[in-house]
């Protein structure tokens, strides 16, 4: 269930990409998932894959995680791969049964996304397993700050981006203990017909949404008495800076696009 | 006549993963019917795991729990039908209030368990004198109610299936002195009436000293001592050094006869005390004269 997804955690360590500017991982990691929709060849797309790999080694996160958050998104896969497989009818035909045809050209098209879809997953998740909450906020708050200029409310948004991480976990104990206090008096939930298991999330909804308002009533009360008025001219504690790891990871960036743009010039297309 | 057991149970969180931790290792005990069990520990101990597995919420990794001495566990409908016969009220139980009406709240657990609309009435009535939840309330919305009101519905909603265990954990948290006390005796009071077996867990141990008549002390996921309310207490050295409080009486006169009086250590009252230490003087009093 939702307390096995590891996507979105934040795996605390001392990594070279844990030490890198959040602002050059956002930038990294976008930029990667820009390259794989770049690619076109299976030749690019394998410089990409490796590159997430060896991403994951220098990070020292665990595989065996990494595998986990993939887990959760393990039917998305599967149905893209089904759907690309059985609509794409380019190529030599390899299976063909009453209406359903197979062929060569389907069969490497629904590799290529799936490949495409779990390196995606990847690099994102290598993102938020690497980077805090916090830091991550703050990273894309400089980095969407130019919007300011246009009266986009940056600091606000960052603001509100931070509360919604750091309540995550919080009311995902509660779904637990809340459904935990209801099973005790006998709820049945996840049984009988659709109408009744919706019936059966209104005693898990009703107090959370009650708890959850009484919180951010709480949490509204405690920014005002500390004086919170918005992102206006607030100071840093700790001040972004860039280092020559971020310049290296830059480089990596330019070096990968180079790389697939010259193997997409030389090799068949798949897509 | 043991009523609810557990076998060698052993419980393990996040098993494979990096924060495994051992809730429970390899626990056994048995609560004889009718009585009132106070289970102590402190935060992370394991209680709390305990006694979900108590009423099925979660299932032993090894060993058994069993209620009349039939396994808990042996199917999804037994699984459900514990839940009626061990009724658990969580901590802060006012968090859990879902209905309209205060009435509503509480008739949720009679529902469910298949009883007619007579019987809901009758169930629901009686919880609530027993909660001490006034027949003006119940027509109320239960989010109008103040903390404490609150709280006495929810138990009142557990006390409806007319569970003949009934498990209450923390039940006065965050309560003052007298909403306390009130909690306690409307508790006291209930097992009196009903004659049903009461387990309560809590870290307060004024409050289980004073109403529990055994008590269970749970350290590391181990059942650490096991004894009738004198003797664990009496063992004060025992206590403080597993991390709990105790008694403010039980820590004076536990002090004391470090000091050389020779006092009876099972002192968890201020009456008590009153009566021991008046007993002693008189004794020494008679022997000098």
């Amino acid at each position: 269930m939702l307390r096995d997804a590891t996507i979105g955690q934040f795996f605390p360590g001392d990594s070279y990409i844990h030490k890198m500017d959040p602002r050059a991982k956002l930038v990294f990691s976008f930029g990667a998932i820009i390259a794989i929709f770049v690619c076109k060849t299976f030749e690019s797309l394998a410089v990409v894959t490796l590159a997430a790999i060896l991403c994951v080694f220098v990070s020292k996160i665990p595989f065996k995680t990494i595998f986990k958050g993939l887990k959760a998104v393990i039917f998305v896969i599967i149905i893209t791969a089904v759907i690309q497989l059985f609509y794409v009818k380019t190529g030599e035909t390899l299976v063909e049964f009453w209406k359903i045809k197979i062929t060569t050209g389907g069969l490497s098209n629904s590799i290529f996304i799936c490949v495409r879809i779990i390196v995606l997953i990847l690099y994102s998740s290598l993102l938020t397993y690497t980077t805090s909450p916090t830091s991550l906020t703050d990273g894309m708050e400089r980095l969407f700050s130019p919007l300011k200029i246009i009266h986009v409310p940056v600091g606000t948004l960052a603001m509100m981006m931070t509360i919604a991480l750091r309540f995550i976990p919080t009311l995902n104990d509660e779904i637990g203990k809340i459904m935990n206090a209801q099973k005790a008096r006998g709820a049945d939930l996840g049984n009988g017909s659709v109408i009744n298991r919706a019936k059966a999330l209104i005693p898990i909804f009703v107090p959370l949404f009650v708890n959850s308002f009484r919180r951010a009533y709480e949490l509204a009360f405690a920014m005002e008495c500390r004086c919170y008025h918005g992102g206006e001219g607030r100071t840093r504690l700790k001040i972004m800076t860039l280092s020559w790891r971020d310049y290296i990871s830059f480089t990596v960036l330019a070096v990968l696009y180079a790389g697939i743009i010259i193997l997409n010039h030389f090799f068949t297309h798949v897509i | 006549m043991k009523i609810l057991e557990a076998e060698n149970v052993t419980y393990t969180y996040g098993a494979g993963t990096p924060f495994e931790t051992k809730a429970l290792d390899n626990v056994s005990l048995s609560i004889e019917k009718g009585e009132f069990v106070g289970i102590i520990g402190h935060t992370g101990s394991g209680k709390s795991t305990l006694i979900q597995h108590f009423n099925a919420l979660l299932e032993p990794q090894k060993g058994r729990i069993l209620f009349n001495g039939n396994d808990i566990n042996k199917s999804k409908d037994t699984q459900r039908d514990v839940r009626f016969k061990v009724g658990l009220c969580f901590q802060y139980p006012e968090y859990q209030l879902f209905e309209d009406t205060v009435y509503k709240d509480i008739s949720f657990g009679p529902k469910n368990m298949g009883k007619n609309n007579d019987e809901i009435d009758r169930m629901v009535r009686s919880a609530a004198r027993y909660a001490g939840v006034k027949d003006e309330l119940l027509n109320k919305s239960p989010f109008d109610l103040s903390g404490g009101e609150k709280r006495r519905v929810a138990i009142a909603g557990v006390m409806a299936m007319e569970p003949e265990v009934l498990i209450m954990d923390e039940p006065a948290a965050g309560l003052d002195p007298r909403g306390k006390r009130n909690i306690f005796s409307l508790i006291s009071n209930y097992r009196k009436k009903t004659g049903s077996t009461v387990i309560i867990v809590s870290h307060s141990m004024e409050d289980v000293a004073a109403y529990a008549e055994r008590v269970v002390v749970i350290d590391h996921g181990k059942v650490a001592m096991d004894g009738d309310v004198d003797s664990v207490f009496s063992q004060a050295d025992k206590l403080l050094s597993l991390g709990l409080n105790i008694p403010q009486m039980t820590y004076i006169v536990s002090g004391l006869i470090k000091k050389g009086y020779k006092l009876n250590p099972a002192v968890y009252t201020i009456e008590k005390a009153e009566e021991v230490l008046f007993s002693y003087f008189k004794e020494k009093g008679e022997k000098k004269c």
